[in-house]
């Protein structure tokens, strides 16, 4: 036992390591209470909840572990008087933090599988639908007028001046308003936004609102959600197309459903 | 230290005593080295064969995913491969028939034989080659639809492992040219022939992934 | 490195036999080992520039420009140029720093010796799996300087981004170069996992059942097999990608893509193929890179604890769960891909699944401490380390495995922190606790104890550093891959946070240095170590000679008479009983 003795013993090290874990826990977990998810603007309040939920759960036995784990370094450091043991199997307790940690999972799963189908059921009745297309660096909206319908739409068409493809003879989408980056919602009303890229993968990513889809070149993925609140927000992409992915961004406004329909008005006249 | 010793159940023994795992893979303190090389070989193949049927799997998926798409036009075989179906059907028979010759000891046969499934093994890649060709002849290559890009892959993926097997086949040919093969002693033969059939047997299912599902 | 038995008879072994075609699995371990030491610089390096991006936004020093021609034209970083630095940081650390590292490097080294064998079952083939990962690194690191730089779309390389030539300007070449280069990876780990299987369960030496191998080769163990049924999907989704790219096929590519100003002539393939691809492969990849991290840990804490390790049965149990489960649940990186709601249930509960198996090892960890007498060297320090980032990391995976919860955090800084703490965090320390740990039977000289220990401490506090805070940049919807958050108005208030992380981040690195520097001077002037088991451990690579020549031992292989865990055993004389000492009793019989 003589190699390395001076080293090894440096129970000084133990004592500093269990202080410091106890610093980190105590400093990291402060500051989620200063940084926390970006005010809510839709009707996805039960996300939000579960995520405060498994922030509960996950925060205990985040606390609880280090602390207990740096409480061990701190008593167990090397003491050569101290007593060692060679216990090393206890069924019952592997047992017991088996089905603990089961147990703690299984209102999360549960609270998820039914939380995620009420986010991806059917849209309500009343929801009304707008088109939202990502390319290469650029949302396109596109609203279906005051027909309600969307003039139908083929690739082949695709050019720069048809940006979205166009059918120029469906009448449907004459009254169409198209807009560039920007998207304007009226309060409390569910709407529903078709995605579909020209190009790449892109995510449509309202994070004021927790909604994110990606458009996936090929197939039209859709979202549906209810704004809640008024005001001026971002929409993100958030899935890397390239290098301008960074700068994919685009506005979205809440309004009351009187100054949306003031705005609509003014839209269709312009067109 | 070395010698064997009957060593008794004490309290420290292994994590608990198990041996669940150790029916099948014994201890190899004992027995030659050789016998313990064979059983590596062997060994190693079926873990290797393992690996490339999860390479085949994963085309498999893509492909059955692939044949939901809506532009999916079914291609017609080319009538070659079922020349080349009956060759590489052939050719195992030879391969078995090596195998046997080795195991009881009749080096001539055996190296005609290894050498006919060689052949009949280049004559199989030839014969793809030419099968291709057909396609092309009629205006279907690589990239026309996604049938004629799958058939194209994924018999090239297979041909590149049947050329594997045809350098393994020249291999053991070079070693029994220079008599470093004694049955008992070596497993080459043996894994080669395991390895032939395991591609044989990847033909045919390819063929029926192409062109029955 | 001489004393040893040279199995193969011929007396002097040239250079080149001994140092570059060697089939020793000790030498290609240090080949590996080598490499990887080499990419983690390049990885880290690229790390320190992202770093510098997202630290100071779009900021100017002409200095830079020297360096960098194309990337940083009048000394501020292009946005292509930045996307090409996280692909490539994220590839290389992966693949070539921790998957080469902890597998082909510390299993080469440890395997045969921890199992009792003169070799690998295959020599040739590790041989031949080393000479394949080289150009695969070579052709990654290349693509650097190739015209439009290197691959541009992301670790996970999601067509179409990385099938179509014209979606990234410039990034021709450097996307068919990564493709290739990961070919070569992909052959080359599956060699080695062939090997590793079939060693350890062909070679072990007598005495030596499965249950009482060492946690860090059952964890190899299953590390090979993953291996062997992960990688070949992502082979054969790298050969579709390849076909896609320069042949004109359409297997991820759809109709009605229109880059440019044109329309391309694919139809009816499916991006999202390749996603299912890769992260079947992907997901058992991040266990690849823990399993041997978490093997590791097991064995320093027991030897540094002089403890047995507590309940072997339930840790090996645990990685063979994790290792099953990692097949099944690689949907969790696809909650908001547009795949069929249905599906996001089934991943949900499969993925947390997989905490419970991970919970029983850390409580197993707790619990060895317990009652131990901790010596606190270099790699024990790197051990705990390694079990805080576990939990750290570990916990975060549940919140991004609830599907409902994913939608808002799926691609935030949320996710970076994540996989920085258990892959980067947990994975590397893995690596740095083992380097300390084996270093001795490596070069018969002990790595500098109190240059380690600075190592250590500016290492985990600068961890936590960086990879805390990015935790409260993703809940507050920062976006990961972008090159400037601050083109979002309601991300500007964070830049705060990412400067500090950058600072953090720029120690942390500066910190590496001692340990490169401690690596190297170790090598030729530390300590030499004078018995051959310094550590007082128990497991079999510890009674080979100091210098192990080729074939480990220089007489019989020993026998295996007890599990690698009998510190402090109450029937046996000294804290510890090796492997391959009798038990007391049969000792006293003869
Ligand atoms: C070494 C690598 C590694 C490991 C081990 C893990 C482990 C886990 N990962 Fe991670 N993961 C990555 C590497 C890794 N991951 C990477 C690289 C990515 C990003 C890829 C990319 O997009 O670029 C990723 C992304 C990723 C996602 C996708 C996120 C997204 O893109 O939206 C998800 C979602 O489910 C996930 C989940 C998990 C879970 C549940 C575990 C679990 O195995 C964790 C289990 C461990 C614990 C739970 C801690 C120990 C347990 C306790 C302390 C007991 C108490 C616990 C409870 C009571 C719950 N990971
Ligand atoms: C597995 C490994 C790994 C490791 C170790 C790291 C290490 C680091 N990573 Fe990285 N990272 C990834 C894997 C890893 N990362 C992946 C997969 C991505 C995603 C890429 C993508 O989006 O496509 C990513 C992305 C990523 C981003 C996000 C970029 C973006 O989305 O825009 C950032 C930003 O800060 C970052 C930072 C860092 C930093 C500061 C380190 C620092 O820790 C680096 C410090 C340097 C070292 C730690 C190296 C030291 C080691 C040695 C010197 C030698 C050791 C050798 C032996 C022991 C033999 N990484
Ligand atoms: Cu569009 Cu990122
Ligand atoms: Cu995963």
């Amino acid at each position: 036992m003589a190699e390395n003795i001076q080293a090894t013993r440096d129970a000084k090290h133990g004592m500093a390591l269990a202080v410091t874990l106890w610093a980190i826990m105590l400093v990291s977990v402060a500051f989620f209470f200063k940084y926390d998810l970006p005010e809510l603007a839709s009707d996805r309040q039960s996300q939000d909840t579960l995520y405060y939920v498994i922030l509960g759960l996950t925060g205990v036995a985040y606390i609880v572990i280090q602390s207990l784990f740096a409480f061990y370094i701190w008593k167990y450091r090397h003491r050569d008087d101290a007593e060692g043991s060679y216990w090393h199997e206890s069924h019952k307790m592997e047992v017991a933090w088996t089905i603990a940690t089961a147990v703690i999972l299984v209102p999360i799963v549960f609270a998820g599988l039914v939380i995620w189908d009420d986010v991806k059921a059917a849209p309500p009745e009343d929801v009304f639908t707008i088109e939202a297309v990502g390319a290469q660096f650029q949302w396109d909206i596109r609203y279906p007028g005051p027909d309600g319908q969307f003039g139908s739409w083929r690739p082949e068409l695709y050019s720069l001046e048809n940006y979205l493809g166009i059918d120029p003879d469906d009448a449907a989408g004459n009254d169409d308003i198209h807009l560039i980056n920007q998207m304007v919602l009226p309060i409390d009303q569910p709407v529903r936004i078709l995605l579909r890229s020209k190009d790449v993968q892109h995510a449509f990513f309202l994070p004021h609102f927790r909604v994110k889809q990606d458009l996936m070149p090929g197939i039209m993925t859709s979202v549906w959600f209810t704004p809640t609140k008024i005001g001026e927000y971002e929409i993100a992409c958030a899935e890397l197309c390239g290098l301008g992915h960074y700068r994919m961004r685009a506005f979205l406004s809440i309004r009351s459903q009187a100054d949306y329909d003031t705005w609509l008005a003014e839209q269709s006249q312009a067109n | 230290m070395a010698e064997t010793l009957t060593v008794p159940k004490t309290k420290s023994g292994d994590g608990g005593g198990g041996d669940f795992v150790d029916q099948s893979f014994g201890d190899y303190g004992s027995g030659g080295e050789s016998q313990k090389r064979a059983d590596t070989a062997k060994l190693g193949l079926r873990i290797a064969l393992g690996s490339v049927t999860m390479l085949f799997a994963a085309f498999t998926s893509a492909y059955i995913v692939r044949s939901a798409g809506e532009d999916w036009i079914p291609l017609a075989a080319p009538s070659l491969i079922w020349v080349n179906t009956v060759i590489l059907l052939f050719s195992s028979v030879t391969m078995e028939l090596g195998k046997r010759a080795f195991e009881s000891w009749r080096p001539v046969a055996f190296r005609k034989w290894i050498a006919v499934t060689a052949v009949l093994g280049a004559l199989f890649i030839a014969g793809q080659v030419a099968a291709w060709n057909q396609l092309a002849s009629q205006g279907i290559y690589l990239q026309s639809h996604p049938h004629s890009s799958f058939f194209y892959v994924l018999t090239g993926v297979h041909a590149v492992h049947l050329l594997v097997g045809v350098l393994a086949l020249f291999y053991v040919l070079m070693l029994a040219r220079r008599y470093e093969l004694t049955p008992g002693e070596s497993s080459s033969p043996g894994v080669v022939a395991t390895y032939w059939h395991f591609v044989g047997g990847i033909w045919i299912y390819l063929i029926v992934v192409l062109f029955y599902l | 490195m001489s004393e040893g038995h040279d199995d193969h008879g011929h007396g002097k072994q040239s250079f080149i036999s001994k140092y570059i075609f060697s089939y020793d699995h000790k030498m290609i371990a240090k080949q590996y080992l080598t490499l990887v030491m080499f990419m983690a610089v390049v990885g880290g390096s690229l790390a320190m520039l992202v770093r510098l991006q997202l630290g100071w936004p779009g900021q100017h020093a002409q200095f830079w420009e020297t360096l960098f021609p194309a990337g940083m034209a009048q000394g501020v970083m292009t946005p292509e140029f930045y996307v090409m630095l996280f692909t490539m940081h994220g590839t290389i650390m992966v693949f070539f720093v921790l998957s080469l590292g902890p597998v082909s490097g510390f299993g080469n080294f440890l395997i045969p010796l921890q199992v009792g064998a003169r070799d690998m079952a295959f020599p040739f083939l590790n041989m031949m799996s080393f000479w394949t990962a080289l150009p695969g690194a070579i052709i990654i690191l290349i693509s650097f300087f190739v015209e439009g730089g290197a691959a541009a779309s992301g670790w996970t390389a999601y067509p179409p981004l990385s099938a179509i030539r014209s979606a990234i300007p410039g990034s021709a070449m450097g996307q068919t170069l990564w493709i290739v280069g990961m070919i070569f990876f992909i052959a080359s780990f599956t060699m080695g996992g062939l090997n590793f299987v079939v060693t350890i369960l062909n070679l072990r030496t007598k005495g030596l059942k499965m249950m009482r191998l060492p946690l860090t080769t059952w964890a190899q163990f299953l590390v090979g097999i993953l291996g062997l049924l992960a990688f070949p999907a992502l082979a054969a989704g790298s050969i579709l990608l390849l076909f896609d790219r320069g042949l004109g096929t359409s297997f991820y590519l759809p109709a009605g893509i229109f880059i440019g100003d044109t329309l391309f002539p694919h139809s009816g393939g499916s991006p999202l193929l390749w996603q299912h691809l890769f992260w079947f492969l992907g997901h058992p990849e991040v266990y690849i890179i823990m399993l041997p991290a978490l093997g590791f840990t097991s064995d320093i804490i027991s030897t540094f604890t002089r403890r047995p390790i507590f309940g072997y049965r339930s840790m090996v149990y645990a990685i063979v769960a994790i290792a099953m489960l990692s097949f099944v649940v690689w949907g969790h990186h696809m909650f908001v891909s547009g795949m069929s709601p249905f599906l996001g249930t089934a991943f949900t509960m499969t993925t947390l699944c997989i905490a419970v198996p991970s919970a029983v090892k850390v409580f197993n960890w707790l619990a060895t401490l317990w009652m131990a007498k901790i010596q606190f060297t270099t790699p024990m320090l790197f051990a705990l380390g390694i079990v805080s980032f576990f939990v750290t990391g570990g916990l975060t995976g549940i919140f991004l495995g609830t599907n409902v919860v994913d939608i808002q955090l799926h691609d935030t800084y949320f996710v970076v922190a994540h996989f920085h703490f258990i892959m980067a965090g947990a994975g590397l320390f893995g690596l740095l606790a083992a380097v300390y740990y084996w270093f001795p039977k490596m070069f018969g000289r002990h790595m500098n104890e109190r240059a380690g220990k600075v190592h250590f401490w500016f290492t985990f506090i600068a961890y936590y550093g960086v990879f805390f805070p990015m935790h409260y940049l993703g809940i507050s919807g920062m976006m990961r891959r972008i090159y400037d958050p601050n083109t979002y108005d309601y991300l500007k208030p964070f830049q705060n946070v990412n400067t500090f992380i950058s600072i953090s981040a720029f120690i942390l690195g500066l910190a590496q240095v001692i340990f490169l520097a401690n690596y190297f001077w170790s090598m030729f002037k530390g300590k030499k170590v004078e018995s051959e088991n310094p550590w007082h451990a128990n497991t079999l690579e510890w009674s080979t000679p100091i210098h192990p020549g080729h074939g480990n031992w220089p007489g019989d292989i020993p026998e295996v008479y007890r599990w690698p865990y009998d510190y402090q055993h109450p029937d046996e004389e000294g804290d510890h009983a090796p492997q391959w000492q009798p038990p007391a009793k049969v000792k006293a019989a003869k």
